[in-house]
């Protein structure tokens, strides 16, 4: 077993909660018996994370630079908060009733609801379990319920470095209640020298009949791991879209459970990688509840020396008869040096289970560009077109305005011919 | 307009193509027809350029121009439009950010201003009119989930937007039925000028009824083997390309 990073934090808070130092326990155990991933763990086969281990981080500062990483993300209307440069959280509620609060004050309320989640719905094992051991605070979003919240949460992960490479663990938990409606925005900022790193970890747990619309966006240089874990009760609904725009590590571990009834999950996501970033995203649904559906879309875009990997698992348990479950990752190459690793698999313990599965790799459909350039269209400018067209399916069902635009010229900007215009429609 | 001389073209190493000769001016219309694998698409595909289709001796000018030396994007800006028999979908992109593109590269080539978006809408709508294509369509993804008539009436719409010199119609009357076929034909007659030449290519007469050339060809192994007016192809009709092999045969 390899040595343990030193980003390790020993136990924060003497004060906490006496199941939160269980759980932290619990995982300086398992990080003691099984250690940090390595090329030889299944789910590391592609990803190298032995920079990262080796690394020597100092704590993120605290002076986030709140006015550049505003501009940055220009207007929205969302409740923003920003997370992960070690500043102590504040307490407050959307204009919706949404309380966005800490541990310690989300315990006088929701204890049951919080000691069902925290380190329950990831396992406790490699970067969740290192997050679970270290993080200082975790940031707890209550959505009453039968609240229906029309302002989203948004919360802006960032790294604050004076002069050596910094990280944070970010710990985030979502109770949406009965009936409850929310829409949680996540960027992933890091900072300005692509040095640093964030271990996060969110855990989602979705009532029955609640709905959560999550989007994740990592736009950082830097390294980023996340972990999700969440947990759909009876005819509940979880959608996640994923941007992960490059970064020299990016790894997502996507672990959703269909617990109850009809409850429906639909994962979708853009993955890009360029020059010579590691865009990595792993799914793994779990089918536990009968008649329940689960969709994966996925598009990875690799170019120059960039790498994608695509992991989607699907489990149907045997509990959980009439399923319905789609799976489709399309890659495209625009590199010969790029790399794609995709890898969708199902497991299904029962029979009567809907089940479709596809996935693609591959260079432009020499049909479609011949098509473009018989119409006047520059060969380079026909495989913007195609390019963007690939992600559009993903990227124009986000429907959080005008953080969907954002993202998409973001997007447009790091494909090989810059962007090309969309007004014309 | 058009000169092609002693065209030879193969596919994966078939030559397909034996010897075509053909002169279009201006301001007519040539029918090519032929029985399937006669070679008929893979003339228009080489006149518009596409990738695996190798010229193996002779040579085409357009107005002058060696017109082979050109990439497809240079051939559809300096005036060539190749309607498709098989229209491709590009789903994600949608047909009026795709049209702009293509009409701007035109209009960049001829040292023109880019239409701005106003103007833009304004025309591709009173075009799609000349085909009845309806708005909707207009904004919906290149061909992505049009029927086979939409199809050939989008391919119409862009030629009208385009407004090309020589307008190579490849089978455009494959799959359609009689009224879409007459909406087709009206839209294409009505761009019908003398400054400009229209192939239109076909296996069956029922289109030059409503689209009346002024020369009818027979291609037959990849060679013409007859010309003559619109008469020839009423012929066909009546006799079959049985006809045509007998006069051909060695």
């Amino acid at each position: 077993m390899n040595a343990l990073p030193t980003w390790i934090r020993p136990a924060v808070d003497e004060d906490e909660s006496p199941f939160v130092g269980a759980r932290r326990d619990e995982a300086r155990a398992a990080l003691a018996a099984t250690g940090m991933p390595t090329r030889k763990t299944e789910a590391f086969r592609f990803t190298s994370v032995r920079d990262l281990v080796e690394a020597e981080f100092v704590d993120s500062s605290g002076d986030a630079d709140v006015t550049a990483i505003q501009k940055r993300l220009g207007q929205d209307d969302t409740y923003r908060v920003v997370v992960g440069d070690g500043s102590p959280l504040v307490t407050g509620s959307t204009r919706d009733g949404v309380r966005v609060t800490t541990l310690a004050d989300a315990m006088t309320t929701h204890a049951k609801e919080l000691e069902a989640t925290l380190a329950r719905l990831v396992p406790v094992a490699h970067f969740a379990a290192a997050n679970t051991a270290s993080f200082a605070d975790a940031i707890v979003i209550i959505v009453p319920a039968g609240i229906d919240a029309a302002v989203p949460v948004h919360l802006v992960h960032v790294v604050t470095e004076l002069d050596r490479p910094a990280f944070a663990h970010a710990r985030v938990i979502v109770v949406a209640e009965p009936k409850s409606r929310l829409t949680l925005v996540e960027s992933y900022l890091g900072d300005a020298a692509g040095a640093s790193f964030i271990n996060s970890v969110v855990e989602l747990r979705l009532a029955d009949d609640a709905t959560v619309e999550h989007l994740l966006a990592i736009e950082s240089r830097g390294s980023t791991v996340t972990t999700v874990g969440v947990a759909i009760g009876a005819s509940a609904r979880y959608s996640c879209k994923s941007v992960l725009l490059g970064g020299r590590l990016t790894r997502v571990d996507h672990h959703v459970s269909l617990d109850g009834a009809l409850a429906a999950a639909a994962l979708e996501g853009v993955l890009f990688a360029r020059g010579t970033e590691h865009v990595d995203h792993h799914v793994k649904v779990n089918h536990r509840g009968a008649k329940g559906s689960s969709q994966q879309r996925f598009r990875g875009i690799a170019d120059e020396q960039g790498t994608i990997v695509f992991d989607g698992i699907v489990h149907v348990h045997k509990g959980a008869p009439g399923c319905e479950v789609a799976q489709e990752s399309k890659n495209l190459l625009l590199s010969r040096d790029a790399g794609v690793h995709a890898k969708p698999h199902l497991e299904i313990d029962i029979d009567e289970v809907v089940a479709s599965h596809g996935t693609t790799v591959g260079s432009f459909d020499r049909d479609q560009l011949f098509y473009l350039r018989a119409r006047g269209i520059d060969e380079s400018m026909a495989r913007a077109i195609l390019t963007h067209a690939f992600v559009r399916t993903v990227l124009d069902t986000i429907t959080v305005e005008p953080i969907r635009s954002r993202l998409t010229s973001a997007l447009l900007a790091r494909l090989p011919s810059g962007g090309i215009s969309e007004d014309a429609s | 307009m058009l000169i092609i001389e002693d065209l030879h073209a193969e596919v994966a190493g078939k030559t397909i193509l034996r010897g075509i000769n053909l002169e279009v001016a201006s301001g007519e219309v040539h029918a090519i027809m032929g029985p399937n694998g006669s070679g008929k698409s893979t003339l228009s595909y080489v006149l518009a350029g596409r990738e695996g289709y190798d010229v193996t001796k002779g040579r085409v000018l357009f107005e002058g121009e060696d017109l082979l030396a050109m990439e497809p994007e240079i051939r559809a800006r300096v005036g060539v439009f190749l309607g498709f028999q098989y229209p491709v979908a590009i789903p994600g992109v949608s047909n009026l950010h795709f049209l702009r593109a293509a009409l701007n590269a035109a209009r960049k080539h001829r040292g023109e201003e880019p239409l701005d978006g106003a103007k833009f809408m304004k025309l591709a709508k009173e075009r799609a009119a000349l085909v009845e294509l309806s708005p909707d369509l207009l904004k919906r993804a290149v061909n992505d989930g049009f029927s086979g008539g939409e199809k050939k009436r989008n391919e119409i719409f862009q030629m009208a937007l385009l407004e090309p010199k020589l307008c190579l119609l490849d089978e455009t009357d494959s799959g359609l039925d009689i009224d879409a076929l007459k909406i087709v034909a009206s839209g294409v007659n009505a761009m019908r000028s003398p400054s400009r030449a229209m192939v239109v290519i076909t296996h069956y007469q029922r289109l030059l009824d409503h689209i009346v050339p002024d020369v009818v060809h027979v291609l037959y192994q990849g060679r013409i083997v007859r010309s003559g007016d619109k008469s020839l192809a009423h012929e066909l009709e009546a006799d079959g390309y049985a006809s045509v092999r007998e006069v051909s045969a060695p």
